[in-house]
């Protein structure tokens, strides 16, 4: 350019400068979660470190009161005693106060495999590292149970060597360049709470393992009002995102469970699925372009199209790549204004029949609330003995609501089962649909249950995880697992898999054992069941418990696949579930897979070591 | 870069003898027999018109447009200067707003309407205007948004194409003005009322007025009501050429175009072109370095007060067919994957191609320019003593036949030029006086202890005019002395037009290196009355240049110091009579060739707080010998012995 006013312009987009993707350079919002998690997160078990399951003795030692508690003051449960909980948890699976496990402290780190060369360019480089050994080991594990249980009782025989937190798209193509470089290899890690072993190491990996942690990419880099989308760094934490979302009067509708750990780059390499797909859809529903880096340079979504048909959706290559073929760094994903309502409603069926009835009615309607569960009646009496203390005129409602269910309804107690809903949208919506599913309701035999049961059981979402930590400090082993099946085997393959454990805990004497299903999603053509299951394993050691654990674990899927469902609704494969693709997947689909990974990654650079490979 | 040719089309449409002058008509002869006031009260509804409500829509709709919410967001979470709350960026933008938009109303266009018709009927003979492109003009735009880029030689520019457009039906022109009008108390009111916005002169580094400045402009092109008009240039050219053009508006207004928008935008330039300017006297101080004074509302009115009654001759207006930018630039293809279109940014092709069209757009207007008789008739007086009447109309005929194929001719006929020759020397009486009975001169005998400025401040008026004749016709002036200095073989004359055109491009936009078939048709056009014209007329520049390129390599290199030293050098050359050319005390060049030599990667400019300088990158005393080639011997003497004595006062320090 030749003149003042090229300079000029060159100054303007020099200040504009927004790098190739459109990105503002600015100060960077930080993650509610810091880069040293241990700082805040509990690293030997679920969530806050402030916050969990307390057992008290409120008695004398010769007359003793135990009341559990749960500690902090972020969730609902925390806010009284839980003054049922203990006699349930003493007559179910056995919690026996005398007997308490405590965990082993912080462990020792194997050293780390140093690639001289590599550890050198990345010195050179902008991108911050650490050696650490609590670093390392935080992100050596997911929150299988086997996790755990080697975190309080156990050795990592392999961990990281090293954790890099790169801050944005081209830190990580920079990381990856030099992992192809020196032949490292690269295991990604957002929140780190997926349940199938997807970040653990492999014990064979001879080369330096590098955790790349991607959560300081984690600005929503811009929103469109308009297309109502937001184009997202893919480290982003579930609640930052919602927060911020939410706070320009949006909300992205997808909440699993563990949002507030979880990351949207997690979501979508293991196909995330929310409580709330319904209204929302799941993690494949909501991205409509993604950006991700591979040991073959850049992979991403041709545009921000609603739809296209340029051959098959190479989006799907990584979403559900589980880190094995690159990195997801960017992700555009649909936003939604956030709904004017919210209510909660509630079920009561007779029995578990009568519900899985109801929801298939729900789904041939298509009237699908936000969120729609139906607990067991296992759950339910579960969810009963988690109900704070309430004053003496509380006890008197809950005896009348007893009465009226059991005595006039002619319900059995032990037999009934609930379903709870979220419906969300405008006024008139929400009363629209609330209509409908009493309608269908009271078809199958179902009597509404009013919002107080149904907001609990939400509310008890995210303080349930926590539940875990306490079994394992009273020798109690648990685990959940979830699969989807066809509307027509949902009853089946609930029955079958529950006959088939409580048989195999019988045959190995368990004193107590639980097991519980639910199913926690609606689709056209069938549902998602969740098991929860625990025993007790009274005199053994806990790795060994946990050995048993995963034996009755593969008997369960083994059990669920031959009854009619699948290996995973969203959970993923991992390393956990690896055994059976072989089996589900035809021979070309597997060749498919090795193709893609020989074109993208022939080093074997993202060496996760999930689904297919090695 | 590929040039973007926007004559090709044009050429081939339209006939050759377009500027003949049946196709011109005088709108304001149209209203000498009709009162004032039935002018200003006409019927007037072109379509598509300004809303009047218009400024309110504006406000709101670009508050509530995407990429403003998005720069606000960005904004409040830098946290920037006090920047606490949406409301309070809101605020801002709408200070903004209301400093720089129009207030766009009829009664006010129709008041000045009626003081205008009476200004140009008392100062002008008449306001020739080619009827048939305004029609196209019109036509175009029913069809979608139009660009009116006029040449700016005069503060009249802006208030002619609005009171054409106003004679003509067509909806009145918002137009991009510069800050500095702002200082008008009253008239910066009747300006915004008449359509006028204001924008800073640099706002590169703020985010929030580059963001509302580009709204604004976009909402005009999107929302297509009105035209919008902004000077190319940036600036009035204070010289008679045409300055290179400024790239920052065009990209704005093209940038809806680009993102898909818009399906296209036309562009239409408008030469206008003066016999009499109303600056002249004070670009001539300008040049020397005397500041512009401060725009001032009892300023202007002085200045009104001083040019009435006086005769400033005919207005040409020679509005262009309309340009389609989307038969010049194609819209990419490529998806813009992971920017939403509230962000959308030109890139690197489309920002080259903006800046060659900027460029063929200026090139057009220079070439479009019709040539004001005032022009041809002081150029050879320039060169000649004295002529008479006959003598000048032989001029104007010679001119005209090379004009007709480099740039734009002379507005006159057989039968009209010598009533034009005498209007024009009449409006110029000041500055072409008769020397004798049939005999009129521009050259003063210069009596001892003369003022040399106000000497040179005369020749620089010449200069303006000279210029316009030059500026058209530089490729055969340049042709001229490379031939009768230097060179006979054609492959030598291509060469040296070749340094010509890459080290004068900023001083004479038409400037080209030639090729094969140029050398032909340059052989044919030339002729020894004309090269001798063009020749003085040039030689000049090549003086400047030299002194500016001397100064560069005795190590001067902020623009301050070279100006400085610049004026006291030519002060000495002057005097001593090493030259014989008083335009060269000038120092407005000094600018454009140092920018030039940055382009063209002699000079790098390192900014150091708000002083910019310019280091040397290379040598360049090869520039210096091939441009001496074409010097007077007594120039290059003072030069050479300049540089020595400086040298020896430095060893001596």
């Amino acid at each position: 350019m030749a003149d003042s006013s090229a300079d000029r312009l060159a100054v303007i987009h020099r200040h504009l400068s927004r790098d190739s993707d459109g990105k503002a350079a600015g100060p960077k919002v930080p993650s509610s979660i810091p880069k040293k998690r241990q700082e805040l997160l509990r690293w030997n078990g679920w969530g806050y470190e402030d916050s969990g399951f307390v057992l008290s003795n409120l008695g004398t030692e010769q007359n003793p009161k135990y009341v559990f508690t749960f500690s902090g003051s972020r969730y609902e449960i925390a806010s009284a005693d839980l003054p049922h909980f203990f006699d349930w948890a003493y007559a179910t699976i056995g919690v026996d106060p005398a007997k308490k496990k405590d965990p082993q402290g912080e462990p020792s780190y194997p050293p780390p495999i140093v690639n001289e060369g590599f550890v050198s360019d990345l010195k050179n480089t902008k991108i911050t590292f650490s050696f650490e050994g609590m670093d390392r080991l935080f992100r050596a594990h997911g929150h299988t149970l086997h996790d755990i249980a080697l975190l309080r009782g156990g050795q990592f025989l392999r961990i990281p060597d090293v954790v890099v937190w790169p801050e944005c798209h081209s830190h990580v193509e920079e990381l990856i360049t030099l992992a192809s470089k020196h032949n490292v290899a690269i295991v990604p890690i957002g929140g780190g709470t997926n349940v199938t072993g997807a970040v653990d190491c492999k014990h064979g990996e001879k080369r330096m393992i590098v955790s790349l942690d991607t959560s300081q990419m984690n600005q929503i880099l811009w929103i469109d009002d308009g297309n109502l989308v937001a184009h997202v760094e893919s480290g982003i934490i579930g609640k930052d995102l919602e927060d911020r979302l939410q706070a320009r009067g949006y909300t992205t509708g997808h909440e699993p469970d563990s949002y507030e750990f979880s990351s949207l780059g997690g979501w979508v390499a293991t196909r995330a699925s929310g409580m709330k797909k319904n209204r929302y859809g799941n993690i494949e529903d909501l991205v409509v372009a993604l950006r991700a880096v591979t040991p073959n340079g850049e992979w991403r979504s041709s545009g921000t199209y609603p739809r296209v048909s340029t051959g098959p959706d190479m989006n799907h290559v990584m979403i559900g790549s589980e880190g094995t073929l690159g990195v997801v760094t960017e992700v555009t994903i649909k936003i939604r204004p956030v709904p004017p309502v919210r209510k909660y409603a509630s079920f009561v069926f007779p029995d578990f029949d009568c519900g899985v009835k109801f929801m298939r009615q729900v789904a041939r309607d298509r009237c699908q609330p936000a969120s729609l569960r139906l607990m067991d009646n296992q759950q339910f009496q579960f969810g009963q003995a988690l109900r704070p203390s309430k004053g003496p005129f509380g006890l008197m409602v809950d005896g009348l609501k007893n009465f009226y269910l059991t005595r006039l309804k002619g319900l059995d107690i032990e037999k009934i089962c609930v379903a709870t809903i979220v419906m969300e949208g405008t006024v008139k919506e929400v009363a629209i649909q609330e209509e409908k599913l009493t309608g269908i309701g009271i078809e199958f035999q179902g009597i509404p249950a009013g919002e107080h049961n149904g907001k609990r059981g939400y509310q008890l979402t995210f303080a349930i995880a926590y539940i875990r930590d306490i079994g394992l400090d009273y020798g109690v082993v648990a685990e959940s697992f979830e699969t989807s099946v066809p509307w027509d085997r949902v009853v089946n393959v609930v029955n079958n898999t529950k006959s088939r454990l409580e048989k195999e805990c019988a045959d190995r004497k368990f004193s107590h054992s639980f097991i519980s299903a639910r199913v926690t999603q609606v689709y056209d053509a069938g549902a998602c069941i969740y098991f929860y299951f625990g025993f007790n394993y009274g005199n053994m050691s806990m790795l060994q418990a946990v050995e048993v654990y995963e034996e009755l674990e593969i008997i369960a899927r083994d059990e669920i696949m031959a009854s009619g469902g699948s290996l995973s609704h969203h959970h993923g494969v991992g390393k956990i579930r690896k055994k059976w693709l072989p089996s589900i997947l035809t021979s070309n689909a597997i060749n498919v897979l090795h193709s893609i990974k020989s074109t993208v990654d022939p080093q074997n650079i993202m060496a996760a070591g999930n689904l297919v490979f090695d | 870069m590929e040039s973007i040719d926007i004559e090709k089309k044009d050429m081939a449409t339209t006939d050759p003898s377009r500027f003949t002058v049946k196709d011109y008509v005088d709108i304001v002869e149209k209203q000498k027999y009709q009162f004032d006031a039935f002018f200003c009260l006409k019927f007037w509804r072109p379509k598509p018109n300004l809303h009047p409500e218009a400024t309110k829509f504006i406000a709101d709709s670009i508050l509530e447009s995407p990429r403003m919410k998005d720069v606000i967001h960005q904004l409040l979470l830098e946290g920037h200067n006090g920047v606490n709350s949406y409301e309070n960026i809101v605020v801002q933008i709408k200070t903004i707003l209301e400093e720089m938009g129009h207030t766009y109303s009829l009664g006010t266009i129709r008041v000045i309407g009626f003081f205008l018709a009476k200004l140009l009927r008392n100062l002008y003979q008449g306001v020739a205007i080619n009827n048939s492109a305004v029609l196209k003009l019109s036509k175009a735009m029913s069809e979608g948004p139009v660009l009116i880029l006029p040449t700016h030689r005069s503060y009249a520019d802006f208030l002619l194409i609005s009171y054409l457009c106003y004679t003509m039906d067509i909806p009145l022109p918002v137009i991009a003005a510069g800050m500095d009008f702002k200082g008008m108390k009253f008239v910066n009111r009747v300006l915004q009322n008449a359509g006028a916005f204001y924008i800073r002169r640099s706002f590169g580094h703020d985010q929030l007025y580059w963001a509302v400045v580009s709204q604004y402009i976009q909402y005009h092109i999107k929302n297509f009501q009105a035209p919008i008009e902004f000077f190319l240039e940036g600036t009035r050219s204070r010289n008679g050429k045409s300055l290179p053009p400024k790239i920052g508006l065009l990209s704005m207004a093209l940038e809806p175009y680009f993102r898909g928008d818009v399906p296209d935008i036309k562009i239409c330039t408008v030469s206008i072109t003066y016999e009499r300017t109303l600056e002249e006297n004070l670009y001539a101080w300008e040049a020397l370095g005397v500041p512009k004074p401060r725009e001032s509302t009892s300023g202007f009115l002085s200045a009104v007060g001083k040019i009435r009654g006086q005769n400033y001759g005919q207005i040409y207006v020679n509005v262009s067919d309309p340009i389609s930018v989307r038969d010049h630039i194609s819209k990419r293809t490529e998806p813009n994957w992971n920017t939403p279109s509230f962000r959308f940014t030109l890139n690197e092709y489309e920002k080259s191609r903006i800046h060659s069209l900027a460029w063929n757009l200026v090139s057009k207007q220079q070439k479009d320019a019709i040539t004001p008789v005032s022009a041809v008739l002081m150029s050879a007086l320039s060169v000649n003593k004295q002529l008479n009447i006959d003598q000048l109309v032989e001029y104007v005929v010679l001119f005209n036949s090379v004009l007709k194929k480099y740039g734009t001719p002379c507005l006159v006929q057989d039968d009209t030029v010598v009533q034009a020759i005498k209007d024009c020397l009449d409006a110029h009486k000041l500055i072409i006086f008769r020397a004798s009975n049939e005999f009129f001169s521009c050259q003063p005998a210069i009596s001892e202890g003369a003022d040399i400025q106000i000497l040179a401040a005369d020749r620089l008026v010449l200069q303006q005019y000279t210029n316009q004749l030059l500026g058209p016709l530089i490729n055969v002036a340049v042709f001229g002395i490379i031939e009768a200095k230097c060179a006979r073989e054609s492959s030598d004359i291509i060469n040296e037009s070749m340094f010509f055109a890459k080290y004068f491009k900023d001083e004479f936009i038409l400037i080209t290196s030639y090729t094969q078939n140029d050398i032909a048709s340059l052989n044919d056009a030339s002729n020894p009355m004309l090269k001798n014209v063009l020749g003085v007329l040039l030689q000049p520049f090549l003086e400047s240049f030299y002194i500016i390129l001397h100064l560069i390599a005795m190590g001067f290199s902020t623009i301050k110091e070279i100006q400085l030293q610049y004026r006291n050098v030519v002060s000495t050359i002057l005097a001593e009579g090493a030259s014989s050319f008083l335009e060269i005390l000038a120092i407005d060049k000094i600018s454009r060739h140092v920018l030039n030599l940055v382009t063209n990667g002699h000079l790098c400019a390192v900014k150091t707080g708000n002083n910019t300088s310019y280091q040397q990158m290379d040598d360049i005393s090869p520039i210096i010998v091939k441009i001496e080639t074409y010097l007077d011997e007594r120039l290059k003497r003072f030069m050479v012995s300049h540089r020595q004595k400086t040298v020896l006062i430095q060893s001596h320090l």
